[in-house]
This record gives C-alpha cells, structure tokens and sequence, in this order.
C-alpha cells in the first residue's frame, strides 16, 4: 500500500512538476511561435515546442524566484502564470486539427524520448548526493534556500562559514531543488534531485527531433546523453551544462539547413540557460554567438539570421530580454551582498598569472591534460572529417558552428586555468574531466552531422 | 557487394572502434542499466528512502553522523568546530552542510571536538559524547 502510495506521489511530482514549467513556457513561447496564445498561425510539431516550452518555464521560474525571493511567493505566482498558460495552450493545442499533432510517426519520436527520460529516473532518485561539488556547492545553495523559504539574504549568502560553496554561482539549479523540497515540506538526499530531472527532459525531447532510422542518429542516441553520465545525475551542474551546449550547437546546425525559426530560438534559449547552470555559461554564450557570426562570415549567405520572420518581431526583443533579466538580476544581488568569483578574472593579478605560466611554460600542462580528455572526439571527428574529404565533397555546414563554438570554449577555458589562483596542476586534476564535457559535446554534434551527410553521400 | 557498400561499413567500424574504447559511453550504459536493475529489485526501499524527511545521510562520514546526532540530540542552535576538525576539509564542509541551518559561530560556546582533543578542553564541560567526537561546553 506505502509502495502504491508513494509511486503515486512520484508520478505527480513528475507530471505536475513539468506542467508547472509548460504553462509559464508557454506564456513566453506562444507570442513568439504564433504570435498569438490562442490561435494557431504556423504548424509546429509538439516535440519541437514542448522542450522550448519547459526551457522557457524554467527560465521563467527562476526570474520569478529572483524577483520575488520568497518561495511561497514564486511558486504561487508561478502556479497561477502555469494554469493560465496552460489553459491558453490547450485551445491553441486541441482547437485546431489536433490529430495532425500527434501522427504515427511523432508517436515513435515521444515513446523514444520517454524511454530515454525514464532511464535516467533512476541514477537521479534513488543515488543519494555523495559528490563533492554536490554537496557543497549545487545543493548546499539548494539547502539554504530552502531552510530561509528565500533566495534571499535570508538564506546566509554572506554567512563566513559558506565561503567554500561560492556563493557567486547561478543558482538556477540550486532554486528549483529548493523549490521541489519546499512542495513536499522536507528536505533529504534525494528529493532535491528532481531538478536535475525537470533539467533533462528538454534536451531529451530536443534530441528526438532529430530522430529517423539512420546509423547517424543511432550514434548519436548511443553516444548522448549518456557519455556525460555520471555528471548528469550525481548532482555537478557540469553534465547539465555540458547537455545544453550541445544542444544549442545541434540545433543550430540544424536552422543553418532549415532555416526553420524555432530551431534558432530553441538554441538560443538552449544558450541562454546556460548563464543560470554555471559561470562558464557567459563563455559558453560567447562561444556561441560567436560561432553564429564566423558561420554567418563563412557562408557568406546574407539571409542566413536575417530570413527568419522572428528577428523583426519586437515580441522576440521581449522575449530576449525576460530570458537575460534573472542574469542581471543575480548580478545586482552578488553586488548588494558582495559575492564575488575567487577566480578574479580581468584583475591585474589574474593577468600576471596568465603571463607568468605563459612564459614557464605551464601552459603546455594544460593542453596535454585537455588533450588527454578530448582524444576520443578528436579521433572520430578526424576519422569522419578524412571520410568525408575523401568523397571530394565540401564540409557539411552544420556542424560548422559546434565544431567552432568547441574551439573557442576550450581556448576560453585554457585562459580559465591560465589565470587560476589555485595550483594549477591541482586545478586541473579535480575539474579537467568535467571543464570539457562541453568541448567533448560539441566535437560529437559535429562529428554527428559529418557521419549524417556522408551517409546520405554514401547512399545516393 | 557494392564499393560504397563496404566504404559504410568500414565508416561504421572504425566509428563504433573508437566509441568501444576511446570514449567512456559503454561503461555510461553499463552504469545507468545497473541502477534500474537495482532499483527495480528494490523499488520499495528506494520509494521509501525518496519520501522520507532527513533520509540518505548515511553518505556522510561517521564522524559526522556523530556530530550531527551530538547537534540535533541536544537541540544546539550555533555550534564551533574544534581546530583538528577544521583542518580537514572533508569534515569541516560536511558538517557545515549537513548541519545547517544550524550554523558554525565564531561566538558560540558549544564546541564539536574529535574524542582525541578532550584533555586540551579540560576547563569545558563535556556535554555528550560519541564514539569518535564530543560536545562540550566552554564559557
């Protein structure tokens, strides 16, 4: 009966949990995709909309905690945005040919897409945090929002006993467990985990768009998510970082051939979200915006981001501009309370360190040990790249801007461990390893597009 | 068979060499089919342990599971950790974490010692103890 009882309650945090961030997203999403949000202007499929609507939520609801601090307050306003964005969506859903959104070969795509969610339920749940960072970063910060009710000072941001969990990174992760916790009223090692959970399914769901019978995709499934394991469920926002980078470079590859708007806001959402999971996300943003204009150059295709109808809507600049206000908003809030990054970068004795390990030669450490965790990508996107060549065939294009976003991350972090103020082979020893799931991300999504069209060359 | 027949297949191969045993994803899988396997065995302890207040910390070091015992049996709102404690970094931040919202106070009287340091607090009072640590009490 307890089993029951508890399955029960497991399956509402679940369902009620994502239609909590669906109905915010949705808010945010429908003026964007069909300018409207009830009615329907542009088909769009469910497994394309549903993940940008979770992002959406989830950046939504982490403004509103942002906003409002107290989480009684957020998850009620929260609640409210969610019922009302839900009921709009369901018109806009069911009102117009509502079998057209869920054909046969959708359905493949969803029961794919929930195997895969359902796999991860149980290292998430039923491994409690162990993990360094875990505990004393991620969901300690998770732990005091939850016990102050506040992501306020409230919560001891400022206490001298919590300088070791920097108290300057995002917590948009942090927020979400304390939220979760403070549904259920109790705090333990488990629980909390479900944001990672809530994290997931929208890589998850982003992934089976590209979904077909092909030996790329297969690859692909095989190779990702999976290969971030276990940094994707024991509590390091590094597999969850790692996740969203890619993605936001496959999804681009992908508007680079579509030219489809909601693949190029998908990604930039994808994007966005990062700066919320870790510091590294404003150069992970960077890299990406980045690559966007080196393929722009590269091209030379002037319609490339000027074709898509969405850049000359000012609902679009709206939406740009919620989804970077919590950034802001934290910043203020790290300024209020001093709260600031041991790692000092752009201050004068940040840069004497990058010049003295540059001339030391301690630089040299570092591209061997980022070499040692990159080889593998390295060998298969040099495997595909030589197959490729070898049908006299130009480069395929979308994997131009992971393969470049890749390149400009892992420079970003060679200056990273440059300018560390810690020994830098220690430094290196206990993050070198999840510090380049991300490039490792990005050499497979680009690698993924390689294999994809030189197996459409191949069977041609 | 085809000339491009057998280029995919060589592609393929050489593919699925590299991912075997340049890349960590078969040991991934094999770790993530293990955990539902376990949890399928053992899905009532594992609903159990999800939906109980206060349930996993047995993850924590023993010595502190004893401090925290030493905290919660004696209801201690702002505690100090001894030196030695302090000195070890695994210790010192567990304890922080799993204690709070009950803080570490540079102020409080109530210090948590390991049981090796008890005669350099001889002028506290001691409180509790546990097997490896103690609470006393200094004014």
């Amino acid at each position: 009966m307890y089993t029951a009882i508890s399955a029960v309650k497991f399956f509402l945090l679940i369902s009620l949990g994502l239609m909590f961030l669906l109905g915010q997203g949705w808010l945010v999403v429908g003026p964007i995709l069909q300018g409207s949000l009830i009615i329907k202007k542009r088909h769009i499929p469910l497994l394309q909309e549903i993940p940008l609507m979770l992002m959406s939520g989830l950046i939504l609801n982490y403004g509103m905690i942002l906003i409002f601090q107290s989480l009684t307050i957020s998850l009620a306003a929260g609640g409210i945005l969610s019922i009302c964005g839900l009921c709009c969506w369901g018109v806009n859903t069911f009102r117009y040919q509502p079998r057209q959104r869920l054909t046969p070969a959708s359905m493949k795509k969803w029961i794919g897409a929930f195997f895969v969610c359902s796999l991860f339920l149980s290292p998430i749940f039923t491994i409690p945090l162990i993990d360094w960072d875990a505990r004393s970063i991620w969901f300690f910060h998770a732990k005091m929002i939850y016990t102050a009710g506040s992501m306020g000072f409230s919560a001891g941001w400022q206490h001298p006993s919590v300088v070791f969990s920097h108290a300057d990174y995002p917590n948009l992760v942090p927020a979400l467990a304390a939220q979760v916790a403070h549904v259920l009223g109790f705090w333990n090692e488990y629980i909390p985990k479900a944001s990672l959970f809530f994290m997931l399914v929208p890589a998850v769901g982003w992934l089976f768009t590209f979904a077909r019978r092909s030996f790329s995709f297969t690859i692909l499934l095989f190779l990702f998510p999976v290969s971030f394991n276990p940094w994707l469920w024991n509590g390091y926002m590094d597999g969850v970082f790692a996740l969203y980078f890619s993605v936001a470079m496959l999804l681009l590859g992908r508007y680079i051939k579509s030219l489809q708007p909601i693949d190029m806001v998908s990604s930039l959402s994808c994007l966005i979200v990062l700066l919320y999971i870790k510091n590294e996300g404003v150069l992970a943003l960077l890299s990406g915006l980045c690559s966007m204009i080196l393929v722009h150059l590269l091209l030379k295709n002037k319609t490339l981001f000027s074709r898509s109808g969405f850049l000359q809507e000012w609902k679009s600049y709206l939406a740009g501009f919620l989804g970077l206000l919590p950034f802001g908003i934290w910043g203020l809030y790290k300024q209020e309370w001093d709260l600031w990054n041991d790692l000092g970068i752009g201050t004068l004795p940040s840069l004497l360190r990058i010049s003295s390990r540059l001339m030391d030669g301690s630089y040299q450490i570092i591209f061997q040990n980022i070499y040692r965790q990159i080889e593998g990508a390295l060998m298969m996107l040099g495997l595909l790249g030589f197959a490729f060549a070898a049908q006299n065939k130009s480069i395929a294009r979308e994997s131009l801007p992971a393969l470049f976003a890749a390149g400009i991350y892992c420079l970003g972090m060679v200056f990273v461990y440059l300018l560390t103020p810690n020994d830098l082979g220690w430094h290196l020893q206990v993050s070198i390893k999840r510090t380049m799931l991300p490039v490792i991300g990005c050499i497979y999504m680009g690698s993924f597009y390689i294999l994809d069209a030189l197996e459409n060359i191949l069977a041609a | 068979m085809k000339i491009e027949t057998l280029k995919r297949m060589l592609v393929a191969g050489l593919v699925l060499i590299i991912i075997l045993f340049k890349t960590p994803t078969i040991e991934a899988w094999t770790k993530l089919i293990q955990a539902n396997i376990s949890t399928a065995q053992h899905l009532k302890l594992s609903l159990s342990h999800i939906f109980s207040p206060n349930s996993g910390q047995e993850v924590l070091p023993v010595q502190v599971q004893q401090l925290l015992s030493l905290l919660q049996t004696h209801q201690i709102s702002s505690y100090q950790l001894s030196n030695q404690l302090m000195q070890n970094p695994l210790i010192f931040q567990r304890t922080i974490e799993s204690a709070w919202p009950t803080k570490m106070e540079g102020k409080s009287s109530y210090l948590l010692i390991s049981f090796e340091e008890i005669k350099n607090y001889a002028s506290c009072v001691q409180i509790d103890q546990r097997e490896d640590v103690a609470l006393v009490y200094c004014d």
